[in-house]
């Protein structure tokens, strides 16, 4: 509904149109003013567009306090909306990083089971190949858990304990290497230690040792790369040499059972990595979604940052028009009480 | 006064009252009734009235430009922070993309490992095979079963050998896939740490155009002011000024 009122304040026509919000609310009480002529008579124009302007700003401040509302209630929906994002976003990365501890374990067991398969006879090699894949385990739970560092409560018995067990992993896999390795022996010890460096550089590289896990493996990663490179030269050496080349034969002559085992080490080696492969594939979907869920809850915060700025605004907006609706009114009243007192005046003039 | 028009459904909020300051939620929308009557004040001879139109009038047009460039600066925030967040979900992809690449290399170096490995088994066990037969050949007597042993020995290196061709191939090949994998790791972290830069720069960027929407609302405050003191000062000078007429009526 929409009104055109000409009425007259100072000497000048007002036009006022009062919106479909204002007639809806035209009922609502108002603030603080009274209402001067309730019961107007039809003629009385500037009583009635008092009243109109008295029921506007009541409909404005309705309509502000329902925008405020409004407001606060899709602030509420975007909260809830930040806080299952974050909650999401930190199960996905738990279980990341869970998907990550599988994977690098497997990771681990499939370096020592390869290191240890490549010279494969079986004998004493096997409870060091098995015991070195314990050692390996072990420090990898230790290294994630920290569970003696609970223990003893002091956080540097679970890094000095990760580290132990990563080299006591490494020096089993290179004992087992050795255990199998029945020719070239300074090769074949140096290709073993070369394996050997490189599984406990993986294992201190992988768990959280500090600065000096950090170092360690660095450490054992460059021995890895200098003793494998020995190896391969040692190898060079002993196979163009005629004494090496019988031993070398020897060493190839590897029992039926022996390669059995050597191939069931090779297809374990490669069924870790396959499932190393797997949780690196599944524990990035993970990370991607933990991503995705932070980038909802960022989403959500900056929706809530603009909702707050909006409420404030419409606050303002309301204050501001409220007041305005005063300052008119105000005018209306004194030019209203200006014409009283002009009739007053006129009717007690005499003639 | 001028010609006042309250509007129920001017401005998005319903709230907007024409001549008379922004609506609840800011519209930019301007009146001009009030600005023609301060050019009518502006040219009416009066240096009060004068005086309060220049006041109006540029309070008005400050107002104006605080609503415009807080407009601009709201505009250039929201796609910014649009811009963050699409950059984070592109980070995402990129990991799971990365993740899956990554994933499927590994296993089919495995794979490849796994072959080469076997193969390599086979050729020794083929070789170790041969050398037996080579052995049992020296204790042979026979020249008939001499060459058939060393027929046989030969087919056995033969295919040792092709097992170890294989074995071979097979290595190169994980040694290939691997290289692929380092190269492709790299790129995809390279194109994920581009992704992490562009969301902080975005994130920078919204910082900064939100400042710049404050910086706006003080301008605007600053106009309401200016506004509200140049009405103010017309009111006390159109009331000085009528005080001075009644008096001098009363006098006479």
């Amino acid at each position: 509904m929409s009104g055109q009122v000409q009425g007259a304040t100072a000497n000048r026509p007002v036009a006022l149109s009062l919106g479909a919000a204002g007639a809806a609310n035209a009922g609502a009480p108002g603030p603080l003013l009274p209402s001067p002529s309730a019961n107007a008579a039809p003629g009385d124009g500037m009583a009635l567009l008092y009243q109109l302007m008295q029921k506007n700003r009541n409909a404005s401040m309705d309509a502000g306090k329902t925008r405020v509302e409004q407001h606060k209630r899709d602030k509420e929906i975007q909260l809830a909306a930040q806080h299952k994002a974050l909650q999401d976003q930190q199960d996905a990365a738990e279980t990341a990083k869970t998907w990550g501890i599988v994977g690098k374990v497997a990771s681990v067991v499939a370096i020592a089971v390869s290191a240890v398969a490549t010279v494969f006879t079986c004998g004493a090699a096997t409870g060091l190949m098995v015991a070195s894949c314990a050692l390996s385990v072990m420090a990898f739970a230790e290294g994630e858990t920290h569970a003696i560092g609970k223990l003893t409560g002091n956080e540097d018995n679970s890094k000095w304990i990760t580290l132990g067990l990563g080299i006591a992993s490494a020096i089993c896999s290179g004992g087992a290497g050795l255990a199998s390795s029945t020719a070239t022996v300074g090769a074949k010890a140096l290709e073993v230690g070369g394996e050997s460096a490189k599984v406990a550089s993986e294992i201190v590289g992988s768990t959280d040792t500090g600065k000096e896990g950090s170092t360690a493996a660095m450490v054992l990663g460059v021995g890895g790369a200098v003793t494998g490179g020995a190896a391969s030269i040692g190898n060079a050496v002993s196979s163009a040499g005629a004494v090496a080349e019988t031993s070398a034969d020897g060493a190839k002559s590897l029992s039926s059972a022996a390669r059995g085992a050597t191939a069931i080490g090779h297809v374990t080696a490669a069924g870790a990595t396959v499932v190393s492969g797997a949780s690196t594939i599944v524990s990035s979907q993970y990370q991607a979604d933990s991503t995705e869920f932070a980038a909802d809850g960022k989403q959500a915060q900056q929706r809530m940052a603009s909702l707050d700025r909006l409420i404030q605004w419409v606050v303002d907006g309301v204050k501001e028009t409220d007041s305005s609706h005063k300052r008119a009114m105000d005018t209306l009243q004194g030019a209203m009480q200006t014409q009283g007192q002009t009739l007053v005046a006129a009717s007690s003039m005499r003639v | 006064m001028g010609d006042l028009t309250v509007g129920g459904t001017n401005g998005a909020s319903g709230l907007y009252v024409e001549g008379t300051g922004t609506g609840a939620e800011g519209n930019v929308a301007e009146s001009t009734p009030l600005l023609s009557a301060a050019n009518e004040l502006l040219l009416s001879g009066d240096p009060g009235a004068a005086i309060a139109a220049l006041g109006i009038q540029t309070g008005r047009e400050q107002k104006h430009a605080a609503q415009v460039q807080r407009r601009d600066a709201e505009a250039l925030e929201a796609s910014e922070q649009n811009a963050q967040i699409e950059a984070l979900r592109d980070k995402a992809t990129l990991q799971r993309v990365q993740g899956a690449v990554d994933g499927a290399m590994t296993i089919g170096g495995a794979a490849l490992q796994l072959g080469s490995d076997l193969s390599s088994l086979r050729s020794k066990g083929l070789n170790d095979a041969a050398s037996d037969v080579d052995k049992s050949v020296d204790k042979s007597t026979s020249a008939m079963n001499t060459q058939a042993s060393h027929a046989e020995a030969t087919c056995l290196r033969t295919e040792g050998n092709h097992a170890q061709g294989t074995a071979n191939w097979l290595k190169a090949g994980h040694e290939l896939n691997d290289g692929l994998g380092k190269v492709g790791d790299g790129l995809f972290k390279g194109a994920i740490t581009d992704k992490e830069t562009d969301a902080t720069v975005h994130e920078q960027r919204a910082t900064r155009a939100r400042h710049a929407v404050d910086d706006a609302m003080g301008n605007n405050d600053d106009a309401k002011k200016l506004l509200d003191k140049a009405l103010d000062f017309y009111k006390e000078y159109t009331g000085a000024k009528n005080g001075a007429v009644s008096a001098a009526i009363h006098r006479a």
